[in-house]
Parts: structure tokens; sequence; C-alpha cells
């Protein structure tokens, strides 16, 4: 397993960063809401949903994973030591935002709005990752990071680039609320993709949990995409 | 959906519907919750204690927000609701770090 670079105070660290990485998500939010047109207070009731949505699912895939590894654990242990899970609550999250729409009475597409500050929050948040958990498998590359893959450096970038990419493709899309659809079918190829580099365990045929979970979401996402479409001019302003 | 004005824009709703005064009141007490909650979670040795504190802490603030912001009634209520539920939500999420050290010295150490 890799090298923690941050051992003494990793868990406030991550929690500090973790913090800039949800403030640094609200900003891109408010700017994208306030650049859509007047104010709809109802927002704050998705927004809501979304928070709760993401805080669950983020625990429930942990508890999932603790109670199958550990079999007799208890819900308390499970809430302590269980894993967070990142796409866990990114599904959570878009659940809560779902039903947060239908709480509010909210009929407008969000996709458009949360998608740069999802992206934007994920590339702050993963700096806590980098510091506090460990890095990745072993490698021999000139750019590893005592000897072992920078997995979430390499995380940071595609969060970058695609916060990059989804502000030039604002409003370029046919579909409305499509970027959000656009950024995590990217983001489910680049996992399965990074998994491979990251520390985590081989759940069954060589493949880790994650990489397993953006398998089972692929064909919904695959038929998301499949229904978005481009319009004139949205492959030229990428270039 | 509304209609876009002279001016081309989509017009605010009609009647403001959440007041931020209480949203600012339910972000405080939702995060001040979950804050106190985790620590008594973590700080108690009982463990029929724990079990009930952990249910509390993941279903008690959503439950009563949604139901605080699905119920008829003033818009202060409503707005509170949805003060909850953000910040119970930033807080389990800010806070799932400080877990780290302890399940660092678990064999069940995955955050990911």
């Amino acid at each position: 397993m890799g090298s923690v670079l941050v051992t003494e105070h990793g868990p406030v660290v991550h929690s500090v960063l973790v913090g800039l990485a949800v403030v640094a998500a609200g900003l891109v939010l408010a700017v994208q809401a306030r650049r859509a047109g007047p104010f709809d207070e109802r927002l704050l009731v998705v927004v809501a949903g979304t928070l709760v949505g993401g805080a669950l699912g983020m625990r429930a895939a942990g508890l999932v994973r603790y109670v199958s590894d550990v079999g007799a654990s208890t819900l308390a242990d499970a809430w302590r030591y269980g894993a967070k899970s990142v796409l866990g609550g990114l599904a959570g999250a878009y659940a809560g935002a779902l039903s947060g729409k239908r709480l509010a009475g909210y009929d407008r597409p969000t996709g458009d709005l949360f998608a740069p500050a999802v992206a934007l929050g994920m590339a702050v948040g993963r700096f806590g990752c980098f510091f506090t958990e460990p890095l990745g498998r072993p490698t021999g590359a000139p750019w590893s990071v005592r000897g072992f893959h920078p997995s979430f450096l390499y995380e940071i970038a595609f969060h970058l680039l695609a916060f990059s990419v989804l502000l030039r493709l604002r409003g370029r899309l046919g579909t409305a609320g499509a970027l959000l659809t656009v950024y995590l079918a990217a983001y489910a190829g680049f996992r399965f993709l990074v998994e491979f580099t990251r520390a985590n365990d081989v759940l069954g045929l060589g493949l880790t949990g994650s990489q397993w979970f953006v398998l089972a979401a692929s064909p919904l996402l695959a038929l998301k995409l499949h229904r978005t479409r481009l319009r004139p001019g949205a492959v030229e302003a990428l270039t | 959906m509304a209609e876009p004005g002279r001016d081309g824009r989509i017009p605010a709703p009609s009647s403001s519907q959440l007041a931020f005064g209480w949203i600012g009141a339910g972000l405080l007490v939702g995060s001040l919750l979950a804050a106190g909650l985790v620590l008594l979670g973590v700080v108690t040795a009982d463990d029929v204690v724990a079990e009930w504190l952990v249910l509390g802490i993941m279903f008690g603030p959503p439950i009563l927000g949604t139901g605080l912001i699905a119920l008829p009634g003033p818009s202060a209520r409503r707005s509170f609701g949805a003060g909850l539920m953000m910040g119970w939500g930033v807080a389990l999420i800010v806070s799932s770090g400080l877990c780290i050290g302890g399940a660092i010295r678990t064999p069940f150490f995955k955050v990911g």
C-alpha cells in the first residue's frame, strides 16, 4: 500500500481541504445560478437534497463494504471506521438532487449548474486525499511519489481539465442539463482506468469495487449520453 | 415554467418562498447537531447508545428537514428545514476525514 504523506494531523488536513472543496463548489454553483437568470429560491432546497444525498451516499457505500468485509460489525463501528466513497457520494447526491427538486416543485434541469461546481469541488477535495491517504500502487515511473503512483494527482488533473471543458461547453449542448451527464460519463471512464494505479483492494476478476461500481452504472450513463445532443460549434469551442 | 418578460429574461417566482435568516439558523443547528452527534458517537463507550446515536445522525436531521419543507406552513419553517438539511449534509461531508485517524488503524481503511 502506498505511503501517506501527512499522518499526524491527517484527519484535520483532510477535513479542512474537503471543507474548502465544499466552499469552492458552492461559489461556482452560486455564480452559475446567477448567470442563468433570476435566482429561484427553490434551488436551495435542491442543494439541500444534494448535500443530504451526498452525505448519506458516501457513508452508505462504506457501510455496505464494511459489513461485507467484517460480517458481524455493529452499525456504530461501521460509522466510525467504514470507508467513505466518492462514487457513492456522487450517486447519492444525484438521487438527493432529484428528491430535492420533487420536494421543492422545481422542474428545470440543474445538471448544467451543478457539473462545473462538482468538478472544481472534486479537484480541491482530492488534495485532502492526496495528503492523507495511500498514494497508489508501486511504480518506477519518474513522476512517482515515494515510489508510488500519485493517483490522486492524476484525478486532480482530470477534474481541473473537466472544469475548464465544462465551462467552455456551457450553453453548447442541445439537451438542457446534459453537462452533468457528460462530466459523470467522462469521470466514470477515467475512474475505471485510474483505479489500476490506486491502492484499493481487488474485489474480483482483477477489478476493484470502484471499477465494478462504474461498470454497473455505465449502461445508465451510456443511455443518458446517447440522448445528449450537441449544438453547432460545441466541438470547436474546445479547441 | 414562467414566460419570459419583455427583457427576455424569465421572471423570479412571484412569492418569496424562503427566509434567509431562518436558513442560516437551520444551517447552524444542522451543522452543530451533526458535529455533536459525531463527537458523542466517537467518545461513547456504550454500544447501545452508540447505535442509537448513529441512527440519529443518519436519519434524524434529513427526515426532520424534509418534513419541515414538505408540510404546508410558514416560510420560516420551510427555510429552517432547508438550512437544517444543508448544515447537516455539509458537516457530515466535511467531517468524513475525521474518521481517518481511527480507521487507519483498522484493516478496513479505505477512502475513495
